[in-house]
């Protein structure tokens, strides 16, 4: 897997949410279709300044360590 | 045409209200007790309960308050909103097939924070099963899924936020009629648009009401429902339906995405009826969100596949002069959100000839559940 997809759709969360989202709002959150197996989609969040947010904007896999434990894929936006 | 031979021979309800200020347990037994006396049965003839697991109150509460000395039938339906006509479905069935001869089937909500509130905001900071690949990244919220839904919708089949907004002002203007009903001041497209956004492209406006307030009916054979002093609503059929790669409200994976659990619901429904879309004069279409209204639209044979929006625009899903009116007392979008019980209830009074938007020499009325989760529909006809 090379860790790269396309947006395959997208909402952006207002309030209210729950409290640990609460100081991300405008929260985009993304649908991705991976490269290698167009029928598997993952739910993630985006990098902040990549290119625009967009269906069918290619993307790519970055991680986000929330804990030392745990680290959660994210997805830069391609210009 | 056909028939699963049971009967809605009983309707009954409370009011409904944004802070109803009784418990669920309470409510519940005056609607049930209502629909009991709307019937004219007594409590100690009901041998069936039935129920869905958005509903806390109990079989064993329900008996013993109203007083049902041989409870021989009781079940629950999984799935929340999906399952409200999935319980229509089993008493009809409990029917047929001798197990019980009287059955009530109910739905009870108090929304306060007392009673457990919104079931999204009890998300804990650890999630298990499907929600774990969702919930981290704050899709959380049912309103969140159905906009990935609506956006790729859009995007696919040029879809717009005032064809949104049309299901929404088409379930206004019909609240407007229904005094029962939490919001009936009017609502144009503009105040639509208006709207503040709650998980773009989706905004207040495209969303249901918070509400409290319960429901009930009464199921009989349809041999039994001809003596009774009610006009039946008898049930044609009922059907339940689930996607193959169905991820908690949305079809995540896999060549259909646009799908929900309706596809398979409505292909078994009409089957089962031995009847066709065309031949549905009124539909109580499950509308949590607007989006699921114009999904139905298709998914239920009203329209071919992406022509939803463009059905719902123009005054088509109103009433008196629409092709197909919807949500007839003003759905969950302006009526009330009861998990869908209340489009039941609609349904029966279509039939009965007493909704307040009464859809003139009406044979068949369509009603569906939660689209967008394991659903169920069923088609209710004038006897």
């Amino acid at each position: 897997m090379t860790g790269k997809g396309t947006i395959y759709s997208f909402v952006i969360a207002h309030p209210p949410v729950l409290p640990p989202f609460a100081g991300k709002t405008p929260l985009p959150i993304v649908l991705v279709q991976l490269e290698e197996h167009p029928s598997l989609r993952m739910i993630g969040n985006i990098v902040a300044g990549g290119g625009e947010l967009a269906i069918g904007a290619r993307v790519e896999v970055a991680f986000s360590d929330v804990t030392p434990e745990v680290s959660l894929p994210v997805w830069r936006i391609l210009p | 045409m056909r028939s699963t031979g049971a009967a809605i021979v009983g309707i009954g309800q409370t009011e409904f209200s944004f802070n109803i200020g009784r418990s669920e347990r309470t409510i519940a037994l005056e609607a049930i007790r209502a629909a009991l006396d709307d019937a004219g049965v007594s409590p100690r003839e009901v041998d069936g309960l039935v129920r869905f697991n958005m509903e806390n109150t109990t079989e064993v509460e329900i008996a013993r308050n109203i007083g049902i000395p041989n409870l021989r039938f009781f079940g629950e339906i999984g799935y929340g909103g999906g399952g409200a006509c999935a319980t229509i479905g089993h008493a009809a069935m409990a029917i047929a097939t001798g197990r019980a001869s009287v059955v009530v089937c109910w739905r009870a909500r108090n929304r306060s924070k007392a009673a457990g509130g919104r079931p999204w905001e009890a998300t804990g900071m650890k999630v298990g099963g499907d929600g774990q690949f969702s919930a981290p990244f704050g899709l959380v919220r049912p309103v969140d899924q159905i906009a990935m839904v609506a956006r790729r919708h859009m995007y696919e089949f040029g879809t717009t936020e005032r064809q949104l907004g049309a299901v929404a002002v088409a379930c206004r203007k019909h609240a407007a009629r229904n005094p029962n009903a939490c919001k009936r001041e009017p609502m144009t497209l503009e105040d639509h648009a208006a709207s503040r956004l709650v998980s773009e492209p989706l905004r207040k406006l495209d969303c249901c009401l918070e509400t409290d307030g319960a429901l009930a009916v009464v199921v009989v054979s349809a041999e039994r429902a001809r003596d009774m002093k009610n006009r039946p609503a008898l049930i044609l059929a009922v059907s339940q339906g689930t996607g193959t790669e169905h991820v908690v409200m949305t079809n995540y994976h896999g060549p259909r995405f646009l799908e929900t659990p309706s596809v398979e619901c409505a292909r078994d429904l009409f089957a089962a009826a031995g009847v066709q879309p065309k031949d549905i004069g009124c539909a109580q279409f499950y509308d949590a969100f607007t989006p699921l209204v114009i999904l139905s639209l298709e998914e239920y044979g009203f329209c071919p596949r992406g022509e939803g929006g463009r059905f719902a625009e123009g005054g088509r899903l109103e009433w008196p002069d629409g092709e197909l009116p919807i949500d007839t007392s003003g759905g969950g979008l302006s009526e009330a959100y009861v998990h869908g019980y209340n489009l039941i209830v609609e349904g029966v009074r279509q039939i009965r000839g007493t909704s307040t938007a009464q859809v003139a020499d009406l044979e068949l009325c369509l009603v569906t559940s939660g689209a967008g989760v394991p659903t169920s529909a069923l088609i209710l006809a004038r006897a």
